[in-house]
């Protein structure tokens, strides 16, 4: 057994180049500052875009947590589920009560992480439970309903969650175990990126176990036809309830990091129903079920809105394409269009998704 | 002793009778039929048996049980545990969240009223040399609890010093439990609590915006409030004025006690009947929030163990009990592999090794191992092995067919239900079916079947069972059968079709 | 001129190409049957020539008309229905809605109450469920079902697709004998796919076997049921 796990490696390589990738981007912008290399390349703010990636990357990481989660419950289940932005609204206001000054707790990050991830997975499992007989359009209405439900209570339980004005500051994550001091975290961008990179990668190995299981099966067989499933013995309600956990629990984790990074839960409409579709588009643009098509397809998306959009608006404006402000011009108004026809294309020429789930492939 | 009773066996769906008292005793080791004309019934005896289904009346008993989901005592403490969140959630809306959160939490921990004075005559206490910073040595010289804690909690600047801010930030862990939860409980009482409404602070009952009075400063709210507090549970005694100090009417409850003034006697007796209302309110409200906790965990309990009740004979049960059964239009898994598809069947129920799943350790590594070998030996069996890595929707239909017998025999079943197995069959399939049933027979599975095809079902059943019209006509040995007229005439027809 | 020519005709799905080189006629007023192994490429054939499945070279001729690659509701406006394999009813409406929509192409309102009635005579259960839901008939009656919505199109060449699957004996006999009489009084053309390829080609006029994709004989049925090969094959015994 020993001996085989070089060629078991064999089909990981995209994966490990990607990694690699990103583990060496921080570099970039800080080299490109330090070699003095010109800021501007035919039109292209070279030296802004690398800051910009590098910055915004930690977010893109976060929200591919979140469509990790989303794409258990979907992806792997077969559960269309339109309220996750619920639960990553959860984990951020989690975090919030416990981190931030003015409350009595302020039990630091780590442990905020984890009562976040747990509290969201406990979320999940009360709104699984009553909706377990439903499927297919019911369950996203019931899951749409929730999403709606949770974000108006963070706005009315005003005195618990402090209505639209958001909690904050959530402080930075202690890493002085690590020889970082909190100082240094607001200037230094890499902690956090590296912070939010491990906790992507180990996410996914733990997805890639289950994903094998036969949990992982079992969700697969439900989603194939729930009837067979539990004629073949299984407990299709604990099943389903396990995903739902399973899935709320990331979402928890992605809105507790969030909230950290952001270092505020910045209001209950970030996470409204706006949030929850962003997300499923990623899985379904992604691949349905393929942990590195979801991967892929939430670099492109949240990539796009994140990075993309306002930089190309810089550009415009800096080129003075648009003196007037027209907007029109402006390509951050055009954006969910963009997203639209990106999805309807998809629908068109690779119905599966960017990268399709391959069952059966390379276990 | 048989293996499978059905005993008067009755399906009705609406106003139809789909099955109508079918007995029929399933021997162990032996190949069973069902036949009948289309809409018979069949199929519904099979979702009856396999739980799809609970029979309308009549009894199916397994191996002299009863299938069903055992009661132990983890249903009861589950129930119980639902119960008790409904209740004490149902409770919580009721006595309003929001505002218990606010008295608790939020005035217990603010910034000037409760902790500041406190913290700010500490760090004088410890900034012995008054340079507006206390270092480590200044805070043990002074006797701090934890002193390292405490700095390493609010030394946000790194300098190895707290500066008052620091200091004051780094104190908030003090945080004043006790008298939170003594906040809290006094708010689900609905007794008086208090409000900060900017430098002053409001004595307002838990009940209702009621203004019962304004204070400066939370030493003296404090005070208003506890007397308040009694007052309001005196208020049904009889109240008198007792006595006068210049511009104030003292009032008493009960001769002794001086609890509240006013300016003068009409102002007293306002005062008096507000404090009979808020009492009044106090009571429902009190009420109110025990009646909200029985009927959230009335409804949380017995909903939950009713919804547990009904479905305790599920298809997962029985499949676990050790019937297995595949379908009459194919439900195989489509898009997962052959081999995922036998290995499905083999997971049974799914153990509760979550951590086991998550890190992939060697001992689940081994399992699944083991798992993969037996379902390979399966595959074998029905002769797909080598397709084990196509996935199941492009198997040929025969093909599914097999596969899908395969998946049933994984969950190591005593009874195997095969509906209509032969359907698409054609004649050299269906002998090659017919020796994979009797191999199948062999290995000590007993086999009940569904099927139009005659030659199939005369040739390898040791009994058949004749429905029409949902109810039983004939039975007996393929040779009675075929030979009753009834059978004849309602299925058969005179001309031999295969 | 025949009612149906196919030449040389491949298709398949995604990779995989299961019709490698198909060539088949059916005339006026014939039975023809295809035989063959699950999996030889018998359904995809039918779908093909209703348009289901697109065609990837080849003609398909129908009444003179090249018929390939022309959306399913065309083609069964030219008169060529199909009944599909796996009974693919509508769940959600009645018997009687489906066998009206069987009927959606033709106007003759009187037509198609007699052809209704005439189901009801064949099918006597479909009578007693008429105002059932089709997803609440039990398998062999949703297989009655779709053979009758075949039917009610009237078409020229009817596709039929194992139209005895999962259907008691007696109904089988039914419905061959159904096609039968359609055949000899009404001179409908009928293209059927069947795996009790003795019955089929007892029934049929002639015969095609076929195997993974190519058409390997074919004959009149009377001889394909004594040529040896195909009794070893496909009839058994």
């Amino acid at each position: 057994m020993k001996s085989s796990w070089l060629p078991r490696l064999k089909p990981l390589i995209p994966e490990l180049l990607g990694l690699l990738v990103l583990v060496l981007f921080p570099i970039l912008p800080l080299g490109w500052r330090a070699l003095h290399l010109p800021e501007v390349i035919l039109f292209v703010p070279v030296q802004e875009f690398l800051d910009r990636v590098a910055s915004q990357l930690p977010i893109i990481f976060i929200l591919t947590i979140l469509a990790l989660g989303l794409n258990v419950i979907v992806g792997y289940t077969g559960l269309l589920h339109l309220g996750m932005g619920a639960f990553f609204g959860i984990g951020a206001y989690l975090t919030g009560i416990l981190t931030v000054p003015g409350y009595p707790f302020e039990c630091g990050f780590w442990l905020a992480l984890v009562l976040s991830t747990a509290g969201a997975a406990l979320a999940g499992v009360m709104l699984g439970a009553p909706t377990l007989r439903l499927r297919g359009d019911y369950l996203a209405l019931v899951t749409l309903g929730f999403g709606e439900v949770v974000r108006f209570s963070l706005r009315n339980l005003e005195e618990i969650t402090a209505g639209t004005r958001a909690l904050n500051p959530i402080p930075p994550p202690n890493l002085r175990w690590l020889g970082l001091t909190p100082g240094s975290w607001s200037d230094d961008m890499r902690p956090f990126y590296y912070l939010t990179l491990v906790l992507l990668v180990g996410i996914v190995w733990l997805l890639r176990n289950l994903e094998r299981s036969r949990l992982g099966r079992a969700w697969v067989a439900i989603r194939e036809d729930e009837l067979a499933a539990t004629c073949m013995g299984i407990n299709a309600p604990r099943a389903k309830l396990a995903a739902f956990a399973v899935g709320s629990a990331l979402a928890g984790l992605a809105g507790s990091l969030y909230a950290t990074k952001l270092t505020t839960t910045a209001g209950p409409d970030a996470y409204d129903f706006n949030r929850s579709i962003i997300v499923l588009a990623c899985v379904i643009l992604g691949g349905l079920g393929s942990i590195r098509g979801v991967i892929v397809g939430s670099m492109l998306l949240i990539g796009f809105d994140n990075v993309f959009a306002p930089m190309l608006d810089g550009v415009i404006q800096k080129a003075n394409i648009n003196p007037t402000g027209s907007r029109f011009l402006m390509f951050t108004n055009w954006r969910l269009i963009i997203f639209g026809l990106a999805l309807v294309l998809m629908m068109r020429y690779r119905p599966a998704g960017l990268l399709p789930a391959k069952r059966g492939v390379g276990l | 002793m048989a293996l499978l009773s059905l005993r008067k066996l009755t399906m009705r769906f609406g106003g139809l009778t789909a099955v109508n008292g079918f007995d029929l005793e399933v021997e162990p080791n032996k190949i069973y039929s069902i036949i009948g004309p289309n809409g018979a019934g069949k199929t519904t005896v099979f979702n009856a048996v396999t739980g799809i289904y609970s029979p309308t009346s009549g009894e199916i008993v397994f191996n002299d049980r009863d299938l069903r989901r055992s009661v132990t005592w983890q249903i009861y403490a589950a129930c119980a545990a639902v119960a008790l969140l409904t209740g004490i959630g149902s409770m919580l809306v009721m006595a309003n969240l929001d505002t218990i959160w606010r008295v608790a939490i939020k005035n217990n921990n603010d910034d000037e009223a409760r902790q500041p004075p406190k913290a700010v005559v500490e760090f004088a206490k410890y900034d012995s040399n008054a340079d507006g910073q206390v270092t480590l040595n200044e805070l043990n010289d002074g006797a701090a609890l934890k002193p390292e804690g405490l700095l390493a909690r609010g030394d946000d600047n790194g300098d190895g010093q707290l500066s008052r801010t620091e200091f004051l930030r780094a104190e908030r862990w003090r945080f004043d439990w006790p008298n939170a939860r003594r906040d809290a409980l006094r708010q689900l009482r609905g007794e008086p609590g208090l409000v900060r409404r900017g430098t002053r602070w409001q004595i307002v009952p838990a009940t209702s915006t009621r203004l019962l009075a304004t204070v400066p400063n939370l030493k003296q709210a404090l005070a208003t409030r506890d007397k308040f507090a009694e007052a309001v549970t005196l208020a049904h005694r009889d109240w008198q004025p007792i006595g006068r100090d210049g511009k104030q009417v003292f009032l008493s409850a009960d001769g002794q006690r001086e609890l509240l003034s006013a300016p003068d006697v009409d102002s007293a007796k306002i005062k008096l009947a507000q404090l009979k209302e808020v009492a009044a309110e106090q009571t429902t409200h009190r009420r109110n929030q025990w009646l909200a906790l029985l009927g959230g965990m009335v409804v949380g309990g017995l909903g939950t163990y009713s919804i547990w009740q009904r479905s305790r004979r599920t298809p997962d049960v029985i499949a676990l009990g050790g019937i297995a059964r595949t379908f009459q239009n194919i439900r195989l898994f489509q898009d997962m592999t052959v081999l995922e598809n036998v290995l499905v069947g083999m997971d049974r129920s799914f153990s509760a090794n979550v951590f086991g799943m998550l890190l992939h350790t060697p001992g689940q590594r081994q399992r699944e191992a083991h798992q993969r070998e037996r379902a390979l030996e399966l595959l074998d069996f029905v002769s797909l092995k080598p397709k084990q890595n196509d996935l199941a929707k492009n198997l040929p239909y025969g093909e599914q067919r097999r596969l899908e017998i395969a998946r049933a025999l994984a969950s190591e079943p005593k009874l195997l239900l095969l509906d209509e197995p032969a359907a698409g069959m054609n004649p050299t399939e269906s002998e090659e079916l017919m020796h994979l049933i009797r191999r199948i027979r062999d290995t000590g599975v007993t086999v009940l079947l569904i099927e139009h095809h005659m030659k199939l079902v005369m040739d390898i059943s040791d009994r058949i069972a004749v429905l029409d019209y949902g109810q039983k006509i004939a039975e007996g040995t393929p040779a009675e059968v075929r030979a009753n007229p009834r059978v004849i005439e309602a299925y058969l027809g005179k001309e031999e079709v295969s | 001129m025949p009612l149906l020519t196919v030449e040389h005709l491949r298709a398949g799905y995604g990779p995989i190409e299961v019709l490698k080189d198909i060539s088949l006629e059916v005339n006026e007023g014939e039975i023809v049957t295809m035989i063959g192994a699950n999996g030889a490429g018998k359904t995809t054939t039918l779908m093909t020539i209703s348009g289901a499945v697109r065609a990837r070279a080849g003609r398909i001729v129908f009444q003179g008309a090249e018929i390939q690659n022309r959306p399913p509701h065309e083609i069964v406006r030219l008169g060529l229905c199909q009944s599909p394999e796996g009974r693919k009813i509508f769940p959600r409406l009645t018997v009687l809605e489906n066998l009206e929509l069987g009927a959606y192409t033709r106007n003759d309102t009187a037509g198609i109450k007699r052809d209704i009635d005439h189901a009801y005579e064949l099918f006597p259960i479909l009578r007693e469920r008429k105002d059932q839901f089709g997803g609440t008939l039990s398998g062999g009656e949703q297989q009655m079902l779709a053979v009758a919505r075949a039917l009610l199109g009237r078409p020229k060449l009817l596709l039929l697709d194992e139209p005895s699957l999962g259907l008691a004996p007696l109904i089988v006999l039914k419905i061959f004998d159904v096609i039968r009489k359609l055949n000899a009084e009404e001179g409908m053309s009928v293209l059927i796919v069947e795996q009790n390829a003795r019955l089929a080609l007892k029934l049929a006029h002639r015969g095609y076997v076929m195997e993974t994709g190519v058409i390997t004989m074919s004959d009149k049925a009377s001889s394909l049921l004594n040529d040896q090969r195909v009794k070893d094959a496909y009839l058994g015994e």
